[in-house]
């Protein structure tokens, strides 16, 4: 049996907040083997047909960076999100896989791709360019703390970093002040990240109540109480409203400017058409 | 037989000076904070702790001269960051290089060396200012000579290499001993890398936000060196009928003219004066230069141009410069192993 539940998400963000952890009563762990037979099917979608995408104004490089690059910012097709982060809030983390992830960010035509990753603690990320110039990917924890600061000169160059801490990792590039990724890495298996249906799809889900974060760069974070059934995909359909959360530094004067209201400043959801 | 120790060169020791974690529980080895871990540019597969000491005392040994009265340490000197103090540094009998001094810290994370590149290996590098007539004077066959006359050099030799002296092995000495060579550490290090939030004043984290934004300055001067290890025409040098082709007298290329390699700003501070020519004394001369951006120059970079900065803002960059000093250590072979290899 399937459930598709709508989410006032102003009063459920609220309820999330001071809503404790809620895990299977018995369990001392969020999981069992035996448990693991349910999944979430999440559906991301905002509330009203997304704008147009800024556009990026390259100020260097521009013979290679190309003047008509649009930024990825929100990338959503009949108001379906795809990038968002989607992960069961976990109680207790787990040790790395024997066998680390491998993740790949690639610079090309000066923008990162993907966009947006998910991935493991200990993950690997193979860094490399397409480009034949000089890009600097630098990642930072928490926005404040350097994780890697990588000058890859040319394609020729490829550059393995470990994701050791869990946690959302930007990656910039302090020479082209446009190019932005994100790599969000957990110290468990439960998430997932939407694909270009807005869906993200999380399996050995056990039965209960669970706290489920979505997470978009733009849109900003949505926390919600979703309770699993057993043995069925559960599908959750999560609309996000159209709002602006970044900070001004990540609003660079290489983009040109959004039309869509900085956070706190949302008129709310639009009605569906 | 050393005749001079730098006594800026901090002699690292077995116990690890920068061991622990870094910034959220990520391992780090026993080398300065702020230097990127990865595939490295220097070569020496073979680097080992005793070719380390022996490139050492050869740095410093004064007999590497025809006149025996310079050694490599005379122009790379520890008190100046491994640079001088001089716009260009004078050779034996009173001759001259070219260009200013580069520093040889960190170059193990650089691509070629010298100003024009011309070097594409540390040891290269080292064999350049040895037998320039003008700087060290020396013919290889004297450089044995000098060498073989020191028993406790010829044992080393023995010892590292398994062979009597000679000139590729004094380079690749020499070129251990640079490769081993690093700086970081510095309060700019300890905020971006460490956490630090009080390690930068505010004026200097201004500065660090204007050196990535506004005044463009990592547009070359990128990474955990500040350098994209490439070559760019500023016109530094160009405006009072200097005409030195730079990058152009190795490459052959017309619009290689005037092109320089972007040097590192680690320790920029000790570095003065400024510029492959030395041509600016102050730091405050290289910023008001890039602010109006540059010199003419036949190849000028496209990314030169005015920047519009204000005073205030030329004065935040300045602390920001300043920031970057930290001390140069020798790090033990099996730490640049680590560097290489690390993630």
């Amino acid at each position: 049996m399937t459930m598709t539940i709508m989410l006032e998400l102003l009063i459920m963000s609220q309820l999330a907040v001071s809503t404790p952890h809620w895990r299977p009563a018995g369990d001392t762990c969020a999981h069992r083997p035996e448990d693991q037979v349910a999944s979430i099917h999440c559906l991301v979608q905002l509330d009203r047909e997304a704008p147009p995408l800024p556009r990026i104004l390259p100020d260097k490089d521009v013979t290679t960076c190309s003047s008509s690059l649009l930024d990825p910012i929100l990338i959503a097709r009949e108001r379906s999100i795809q990038n968002a982060v989607v992960w069961i809030e976990s109680i207790e983390a787990l040790p790395p896989p024997v066998e680390p992830m491998k993740l790949d960010l690639l610079v090309r035509g000066c923008l990162f791709e993907p966009r947006v990753q998910v991935g493991r603690t200990g993950a690997v990320l193979t860094l490399h360019s397409e480009d034949p110039l000089t890009h600097n990917p630098h990642a930072w924890l928490d926005d404040s703390t350097t994780i890697f600061n990588i000058t890859i000169l040319d394609p020729s160059l490829s550059f393995k970093k470990k994701l050791r801490k869990a946690g959302i990792y930007r990656v910039d590039c302090d020479t082209h002040s446009w190019m932005r990724a994100y790599v969000a890495v957990f110290d468990h298996p439960w998430f997932g990240k939407t694909d270009s249906t807005g869906l993200a799809i999380i399996n050995g889900v056990s039965a209960g109540n669970h706290v489920v974060h979505v997470w978009h760069e733009v849109l900003g974070e949505e926390i919600l109480n979703v309770s699993v059934e057993q043995n069925t995909a559960n599908h959750i359909t999560v609309i996000l409203p159209l709002r602006d959360v970044r900070s001004e530094k990540l609003r660079p004067a290489t983009v040109a400017s959004w039309p869509v209201l900085p956070a706190g400043e949302s008129k709310g959801p639009e009605k569906p058409k | 037989m050393l005749n001079y120790m730098g006594s800026v060169i901090t002699l690292w020791v077995a116990g690890a000076a920068f061991a622990g974690s870094g910034e959220g529980g990520i391992p780090r080895g026993n080398w300065p904070l702020g230097i990127e871990s990865g595939p490295t540019y220097g070569d020496s597969d073979d680097l080992t702790d005793e070719a380390i000491a022996l490139g050492r005392s050869l740095f410093f040994d004064v007999r590497l001269s025809r006149d025996s009265s310079l050694s490599c340490a005379s122009c790379h000197r520890p008190q100046f960051a491994l640079s001088d103090s001089t716009p260009i540094s004078p050779g034996i009998m009173g001759g001259t290089g070219i260009r200013n001094t580069p520093t040889i810290v960190n170059r193990i994370l650089g691509r070629t060396q010298f100003w024009d590149g011309r070097a594409a290996s540390l040891e290269l590098q080292a064999l350049g200012p040895l037998f320039n007539a003008s700087e060290m004077g020396m013919t290889r066959e004297l450089l044995i000579e000098r060498i073989s006359q020191d028993p406790d050099y010829v044992r080393q030799f023995g010892t590292i290499y398994g062979s009597r002296p000679s000139v590729e092995l004094a380079a690749k000495a020499l070129a251990s001993f640079e490769a081993s060579l690093l700086s970081g550490d510095s309060p700019f290090d300890r905020f971006e890398w460490g956490g630090d939030v009080l390690a930068l004043s505010e004026a200097a984290q201004r500065g660090l936000r204007l050196f990535r934004g506004k005044a463009r300055c990592s547009t070359c001067h990128v990474g955990t060196n500040f350098t994209d290890e490439r070559f760019h025409a500023t016109g530094a040098g160009q405006d009072e009928g200097k005409k030195d082709p730079g990058r152009m007298s190795v490459t052959g290329d017309e619009r290689d003219f005037g092109k320089f390699k972007t040097p590192t700003l680690r320790n920029v501070a000790l570095s003065a004066p400024y510029m492959h020519d030395g041509s600016m004394r102050t730091l405050e001369e290289v910023v008001d230069f890039y602010d109006r951006g540059g010199n003419e120059s036949r190849h000028l970079d496209l990314e030169m141009r005015p920047l519009l900065l204000t005073a205030e803002e030329r004065k935040d960059i300045k602390q920001f410069l300043l920031s970057l000093s930290g001390a140069v250590v020798s790090v033990p072979a099996s730490e640049i192993v680590r560097i290489r290899k690390s993630d």
